[in-house]
């Protein structure tokens, strides 16, 4: 896999320029709207949560936290959602391609996840500077980010290429797995708090890795703290494993695939 | 003459299985029953060398388009050998991958890097694709908005930037105008004065008379004939 990237790394930029161009060069406000989606996101659950539903979730130390609460576990949601709509459909939006030019169909996965990443670090920016105008500097422990945009897109990568694969074959798989992420969206404390949900089901929402990584993004963007440990040793290995099995069954089935397109 | 592409009893199949049993059966290393499925292609031999232009021709769905696309290693063969020898150039499908959003040149670079691993090289070559696409400004803009001649006249203008030792072209000519598709068949001679071997599959019988060393006529997935042109023409007009 690591001889393809390199083989064919020239295509692979050149792809996610192409990529980057064909997002936003149609909309008058281009990729501004990367930056502008998750605070549009933010402001509606605030709305909802803190007006409609008079929530109460603000912390009083700081009556902003709630917001940034809300971006910390917003934005890596986003990153994780993406990767996952995305190589969903991979196999039919480059099925031209595929069917046209022969070359190791794993590259464009590997796209995917490059292009999210960029996005999430493109988004993350203007999210910083907005919590240093509510007051908010998440510096401390900064460091552990980058590991963290790793396990989350290790993860999307390898539940993502399962389901693109899966999908060829099964083409419910396509409507399935927008709902099963509606689920996990609100199945993941992100826009309340896990001290919200009764003790009797929290340990069911600890074994969901996705609250481990939105955990994990919380303790360092919202709560200036590590992450916790015995999550991040947990995720490495549920995520390794993962990968694994994913890429296992990619290497299975990607010789049928391109017939069944 | 060096052999270029040699097949050996080539067998494709499409099995008959979907869904659960055909995603299962990637996972099986056994042999598949081949008399219980579907054939495409059966028991294909036949070898292209240096210099030399072999048309396949048959009714459609005999399986024309599948060899070319097994040879080019995009769709795997069920049974059989392929040995094939240097670098494979192939129109298959006329959009090639384009995206539509992109304007000609962009893609045309885009692509190359498929094909061409040195920057300088590529930059080279999307002039000269240009100039012999010949499709003025709209060289610039969305590939969208390309007529289904200008389509054929970029990619075969692209994927013929360069000489390869094999190329395989799927009736690619047919949607062009006279013009371009002389300067395309002066091209193709060129490569095979240089040494290329071409598969190329064709309706247009005149054409293929004209171009071949030998014709072969499949049907139903199978060779009914291999050798002189007139003969497999005749044969196939017969039918």
């Amino acid at each position: 896999m690591l001889r393809n990237i390199y083989q064919y790394r020239a295509f692979i930029l050149s792809t996610l320029k192409v990529e980057f161009f064909s997002r936003y060069s149609r909309s008058k406000l281009g990729f501004l709207w990367s930056i502008i989606n998750p605070f549009l996101q933010v402001l509606i659950y605030s709305i909802i949560f803190s007006a409609v539903m008079q929530a109460k979730i603000i912390n009083t130390s700081n009556e902003y936290s709630y917001a940034v609460y809300l971006l910390s576990g917003i934005i890596a949601w986003n990153l994780f959602y993406e990767i996952i709509i995305k190589l969903l459909k991979i196999f039919y939006t480059y099925e031209r391609l595929i069917k046209t030019f022969n070359f190791p169909k794993i590259i464009l996965p590997i796209i995917v996840v490059t292009v999210a990443i960029i996005n999430f670090m493109i988004t993350f920016i203007p999210v910083y500077i907005a919590f240093l105008l509510l007051g908010h500097n998440p510096n401390e422990y900064l460091y552990w980010l980058p590991i963290l945009i790793c396990i989350t897109a290790l993860y999307a990568f390898s539940l993502g290429l399962l389901f693109g694969v899966l999908n060829v074959f099964f083409k419910d798989i396509e409507h399935i797995v927008p709902i099963l992420l509606q689920f996990l969206f609100w199945l993941t404390p992100i826009v309340y708090f896990i001290d919200f949900v009764p003790k009797s089901v929290s340990f069911l929402l600890e074994m969901n890795p996705m609250y481990l990584i939105i955990n994990s993004f919380h303790n360092v963007l919202t709560f200036n703290s590590p992450p916790d440990q015995n999550f991040i040793m947990y995720l490495v290995f549920i995520c390794s494993g993962l990968f694994i099995l994913a890429l296992y069954v990619f290497n299975k089935t990607q010789r049928n695939l391109t017939d069944l397109l | 003459m060096k052999k270029v592409l040699e097949l050996k009893n080539l067998s494709k199949y499409f099995s008959s299985d979907v869904g659960m049993s055909s995603f299962i059966a990637c996972f099986k290393n056994k042999e598949v029953n081949y008399h219980a499925t579907n054939y495409v292609i059966r028991n294909l031999s036949f070898s292209l060398h240096e210099g030399e232009l072999i048309s396949i021709i048959g009714k459609n769905g005999a399986g024309k388009s599948t060899i070319l696309k097994i040879i080019s290693g995009v769709t795997p063969e069920s049974g059989g050998e392929l040995t094939t020898f240097g670098s494979i150039s192939s129109i298959l499908e006329l959009g090639v991958g384009f995206h539509p959003e992109l304007s000609g040149k962009d893609n045309v670079k885009n692509l190359l890097t498929l094909i061409l691993k040195d920057d300088k090289e590529i930059t080279e070559k999307i002039n000269q694709i240009e100039i012999f696409a010949d499709i003025g400004d709209h060289f610039l803009s969305p590939y969208k908005f390309y007529s289904t001649g200008m389509q054929v006249r970029l990619a075969f203008s692209m994927i013929t930037a360069y000489r390869p030792n094999i190329l395989l072209i799927d009736e690619a000519l047919s949607v062009g105008d006279k013009a371009f598709q002389a300067k395309c068949i002066n091209r193709i001679k060129s490569f095979i004065k240089a040494g290329t071997g071409v598969l190329f599959v064709s309706h247009d019988i005149e054409v293929v008379k004209k171009l071949s060393d030998k014709v072969i006529l499949i049907d139903n997935g199978e060779l009914q004939f291999f050798g002189d042109p007139v003969e497999a023409c005749l044969l196939y007009e017969k039918n």
